[in-house]
């Protein structure tokens, strides 16, 4: 009944801001804090997965299409041996060409932008091209307000590039600990960078299914989150 | 302000497609031999998806909440039959289809088979299961508005997502 969820409601926000209130204290100096979190690119990259990952959640076998723009709030912090962090806000967006308008939105509002690649898929070109104009448009967004914001030498925004399903792309047999420089140096990624211009990319790769490889992939966004 | 799906008088078809090239088809149809594309640059489209976010974010559950079927309404009348037909995407993925439409707009009698009849000519078979559940949502939507109103006040629930 409406009046019980009014009530649940009020209470679940209640509990909730005293739960924070008690609990800052200790947590904001332990936890790498992300801030809020977009996360986007071309359907079928692994952007639901790495948001499973980024959320603490092993992903399931059954995979659906995202279907809508979806918001986390109040997320857990995450910790293990290896990490420490706690995300504000993490927005999913749908991959389809109709979401552009919507991403770059959250590319303006978010302190940190996750842009999905499958790096299997790299040499098609037909695929890199909608990947350059995706990242061409976002790099367009994140110049236009930082120019109107008149933020002088301040520090701009960087978009992190996801390279995902590592494991059947052209780099699999690339060592781990080397693989994001040798793809870094790629051709098919030198043509996704030169979109770039001032604007600051980093280029991480991953197996999202396998849990040594996703873990590495966050504890190498916190290092360069905090750094 | 209108509910859009009512003020557009039909049913809104929206599913992304099955090649996972980015596009999406976005279909406003009236009736069994009509359909209009609502194009991407169409400021119908922003209004459409909006919508759904704005539906699948607060929407109440009502009458069905299956694994392959959910129903979500809002008390404006909005509401969002999100189906994941049989039919698998390019990737093996589950690519549902979502149906957008107003509980009070007039010219519910042949919804169901309207419903049937644009799903099937997009390519997208429907399980025994999906046709059960969708024939819950029309025999409801078959009542009479004040009655419709009355059953997504009484019975529709808010969900608790994780």
């Amino acid at each position: 009944m409406p009046v019980f969820d009014t009530i649940g409601d009020a209470w679940s926000s209640f509990s909730a801001f005293f739960s924070d209130l008690f609990s800052s204290g200790n947590e904001t100096s332990e936890y790498a804090r992300l801030g809020g979190v977009a996360v986007w690119g071309q359907p079928d990259t692994g952007k639901t997965t790495f948001i499973s990952r980024l959320r603490g959640n092993t992903p399931g076998d059954e995979k659906t299409q995202t279907t809508s723009r979806k918001v986390y709030k109040n997320i857990e912090g995450q910790t293990s041996e290896d990490f420490c962090y706690r995300i504000d806000e993490l927005v999913d967006i749908p991959g389809s060409r109709d979401r552009l308008n919507d991403w770059l939105k959250e590319v303006g509002d978010k302190s940190n932008i996750f842009y999905v690649v499958d790096l299997s898929k790299l040499n098609d070109n037909a695929y890199r091209s909608k990947v350059n104009f995706d990242i061409g448009k976002t790099i367009e967004k994140i110049e236009a307000d930082f120019i109107a914001g008149g933020r002088g030498d301040a520090h701009i925004k960087k978009v992190s590039i996801i390279g995902t399903h590592l494991d059947k792309s052209p780099w699999a047999a690339v060592a781990a600990c080397d693989a994001n420089n040798v793809i870094a140096d790629s051709d098919q990624m030198r043509s996704i960078y030169d979109a770039f211009g001032e604007v600051k990319g980093v280029i991480y790769s991953v197996n999202l299914m396998d849990n040594k490889s996703a873990n590495q992939l966050i504890q190498d966004i916190i290092n360069d989150c905090i750094s | 302000m209108t509910a859009l799906a009512e003020r557009l008088n039909g049913v809104v078809l929206y599913a992304q497609t099955l090649d996972n090239s980015g596009d999406t088809l976005c279909w406003h149809v009236t009736d069994f031999n009509a359909n209009h594309t609502i194009h991407e640059f169409d400021s119908h489209r922003a209004e459409v998806i909006h919508r759904i976010d704005a539906i699948e974010d607060a929407g109440r559950s009502w009458l069905v909440n299956t694994p392959v079927v959910k129903c979500r309404v809002l008390f404006n009348g909005d509401c969002l039959l999100t189906i994941t037909p049989v039919t698998l995407d390019a990737s093996g993925r589950n690519a549902p289809v979502q149906v957008l439409f107003n509980v009070y707009a007039r010219g519910h009698a042949q919804w169901i088979s309207l419903l049937r009849h644009w799903i099937v000519k997009i390519k997208r078979d429907l399980s025994a299961d999906v046709q059960t559940s969708i024939l819950e949502v029309d025999k409801v939507l078959q009542m009479p508005w004040p009655v419709i109103a009355l059953h997504v006040i009484l019975f529709s629930r808010k969900l608790k997502d994780d």
